[in-house]
């Protein structure tokens, strides 16, 4: 008898647990309800805010305090996520329904999420609040209105420069580049500073997209997707040419080969004094400030070219989830990253170069040892979107394929163009 | 009577209920997306899961593509590769270690750590060694007054540093389950040999290799089937877009980037039942093939 109960209690005990463990399985998944107790009048509720960048944490901690004093009832759920998982997450969760209620975007997957009738459309609540989008960035703007429709409201941006190593040019004897340089006169640099030992190379002309061609490819009067997104630029001469003017980098030798770029990426080589120059965002600037070479770095605008100087300008907008169970309070947010007050604070922060027109000017004033207007100065005067469409991941890749073998001087950059405009076009077609 | 059948009804609910939380997860992680897979592959399948009818499109579309043809030959590589330098290499090892050596507890951790350790720090380790311009490899042949190789972005050599590192990986955790095969078989027989005058060459043809079967069949089919699902050290080591990760891309690769990359959910289960089927078939063959070479005792 005793032995029995004994057996029992072991097996009611084992039943218990199995429950447990059971929901302990699932208590992880219906995380997504919020508490709906609205008062009149008064916003109130949970928003879930997801973002890719770890490092802006603690200034949307900073915010969310802020925001608090304004509605306290409002609680600012902060999801950060690495990069590498972040599309993945974003997009599961869109497809299940546990995406969060604001979350960043970028332009290659703007047109994507707006199709798939994932995200709000705030155009009205803009207006209503009278939020008045000339006081940012003009392409950043554009780049998250898909067919009419305003999606988000840029939060930060970032423009491309010329990152150089002021000791490797005091070594050999070459002056430091000024803005109004041209891309011939840094050709001449990157010869002048490569060393035949190959210990030291002028610059780094690694296949890069948003601080590589993308730059090039307009300067040259070319373009990579047409403006109605339906043809590929890449058959035309002038793209062509903004392309090869990298290959002719490495087919000089003044540029390490694609190959030892790819093994050991081109900011790696920088910060470890084996470049020259180097092309970046001023999203760099952090990279640069936790090195050891801080103090011998510096920045210049991009060269021109024939006369044409042009940066690409890309930037993070906050977007809202349509079906989100807050919609207010959200949208409250979303109008808090977006004021002045949250891009100031970002810009004394160092996140990143905040939107907001006028506050750029302290993140320029914080870190003065650098040239750094020249990145707010491309924003306001020679800056060119991002170019998208709705799969431009898929594009980018049998370009990313397809370019690459002519940096690898496998192949000519015209034959590599064309094949690219070839299986660009058919992925436009489908889209 | 009575009794008893009440004690065996508790038993099969107390059994059930142990199990629960498994089937439980077994059925939402596997039997549930293994469905979910076969069902997609005859659909378009967008972004956030939009999806479409289409019959038998993925398949023919699949049989079309070059780069699946590529991706596949590369996966028959690195099997035709990995597999038996695996086994052999672990059971050298394993007989090796059985030996009356000095430190061989010493050897048998240090064989066993790479398959304790994360397949992607491994990954990131060799990355570093490979390196054509920093890495350890390279440094030591620049002293023997060799150039620098490039071993991860040459697409020539790519695929075999991928099979060094697989290998490397994969043989600690091989031999330990073949040195157990070995430790089980009697002693009483190798005494009888040994006074029958075998050598140990002798002996392991004889009696090691024959009853050890059981075990190495077991090696086979399971090495056989993760080396058909390589994937993370290739996604790992070599660069996304590179020209070597065409030449070294596997199946389960090209499958990720169809399905998380590029969008297209239906086509990468298309592909990823073709690459089921062909695992399946293989290992069906080895099934039927162990009668021939296989001994249970």
């Amino acid at each position: 008898m005793k032995w029995k109960t004994k057996q029992k209690c072991k097996k009611a005990g084992a039943f218990g647990l199995s429950c447990l463990m059971a929901i302990g399985c699932f208590s992880g998944c219906g995380k997504a309800s919020s508490n709906d107790s609205k008062k009149e009048g008064e916003i109130s509720g949970e928003v879930r805010y997801a973002f890719w960048d770890s490092a802006q944490q603690s200034y949307f901690e900073k915010c969310a305090e802020k925001f608090n004093e304004k509605y306290p009832d409002v609680e600012i759920k902060l999801e950060p996520s690495s990069w590498d998982e972040y599309w993945t997450k974003l997009e599961a969760g869109a497809t299940g329904g546990s995406i969060a209620d604001v979350f960043w975007m970028n332009g290659p997957n703007i047109i994507k999420y707006a199709d798939g009738d994932i995200l709000m459309d705030v155009g009205g609540q803009i207006k209503e609040s009278g939020i008045d989008t000339e006081k940012y960035p003009e392409a950043l703007v554009d780049l998250y209105n898909v067919d009419g429709k305003q999606y988000a409201i840029p939060k930060d941006y970032d423009t491309i420069g010329v990152w150089y190593n002021k000791k490797i040019f005091d070594e050999a004897g070459v002056p430091y580049p000024t803005d109004d340089w041209t891309w011939d006169d840094m050709v001449d640099i990157a010869k002048q500073l490569t060393k035949a030992d190959g210990s030291v190379y002028g610059i780094s002309a690694e296949y890069q997209t948003q601080f590589g061609i993308y730059n090039t490819i307009p300067a040259d009067g070319g373009y990579v997707i047409s403006d109605d997104k339906k043809k590929s630029g890449y058959d035309k001469e002038e793209t062509q040419a903004g392309v090869q003017r990298w290959v002719d980098l490495i087919e000089e030798g003044a540029s390490p080969s694609q190959s030892s770029l790819e093994e050991t990426s081109g900011d790696v080589q920088f910060l470890s004094g084996r470049l020259g120059m180097y092309w970046c965002g001023s999203w760099f600037l952090n990279q640069v400030i936790d090195s050891d070479m801080k103090d011998d770095i510096d920045v210049v605008a991009v060269p021109s070219i024939n006369g044409n100087k042009i940066s690409v300008i890309h930037g993070i907008g906050n977007c809202i989830y349509k079906d989100t169970k807050n919609p207010e309070a959200a949208w409250k947010w979303v109008e808090f990253l977006a004021g002045e007050e949250a891009n100031k604070l970002s810009a004394e922060m160092g996140a990143a170069i905040p939107a907001y027109e006028g506050t750029a000017d302290i993140w320029v004033d914080k870190y003065n040892e650098y040239n750094l207007t020249s990145f707010v100065k491309a924003a306001e005067e020679y800056s060119t979107p991002y170019p998208v469409s709705k799969n431009t991941a898929e594009w980018e890749q049998y370009q990313a394929e397809e370019l690459k073998k002519a940096f690898n001087l496998k192949t000519d950059v015209k034959d590599a163009c064309d094949e690219v405009a070839k299986k660009m076009n058919e992925v436009l077609a489908d889209e | 009577m009575k009794k008893m059948s009440k004690r065996k009804k508790m038993d099969y609910i107390a059994g059930y209920t142990m199990i629960f939380p498994l089937v439980l997860g077994l059925g939402v992680f596997y039997f549930y997306p293994i469905f979910r897979v076969f069902y997609d592959s005859f659909h378009e399948v967008g972004a956030f899961n939009k999806s479409k009818w289409v019959g038998l499109q993925n398949y023919v579309t699949m049989f079309h593509d070059k780069t699946m043809w590529q991706a596949l030959f590369n996966t028959f590589r690195y099997v035709i590769v990995i597999v038996p330098a695996v086994i052999i290499l672990a059971l050298l090892l394993a007989v090796f270690l059985n030996m009356k050596i000095k430190g061989k507890a010493f050897f048998r951790v240090v064989y066993f750590i790479p398959a304790i350790t994360m397949s992607a720090a491994v990954a990131m380790i060799w990355r570093w060694m490979f390196n054509g311009d920093y890495g350890l490899i390279n440094y030591i042949l620049n002293l023997f007054g060799i150039k620098s190789i490039r071993f991860l972005s040459n697409p020539n050599l790519a695929w075999i540093s991928i099979c060094v590192v697989t290998i490397w990986s994969n043989v600690g955790y091989n031999m330990i389950i073949l040195l157990a095969g070995i430790q089980g078989i009697s002693k009483s027989y190798y005494e009888a040999a040994s006074m029958d005058g075998a050598g140990s060459i002798r002996q392991f043809f004889t009696i090691t290799l024959p009853l050890i079967t059981p075990t190495l069949f077991f090696v086979l089919v399971t090495t056989l089937i993760g080396t058909f699902q390589t994937f993370d050290t290739i996604y790992m080591m070599i660069s996304k877009t590179g020209l070597a990760m065409a030449a070294s891309e596997s199946m389960v690769v090209y499958f990720y980037k169809n399905a998380f990359e590029f969008s297209k959910k239906g086509y990468a289960s298309a592909l990823a039942i073709f690459l089921f089927v062909i695992i399946m078939i293989i290992t069906a063959v080895q099934m039927k093939l162990q009668k021939k070479w296989v001994n249970y005792e």
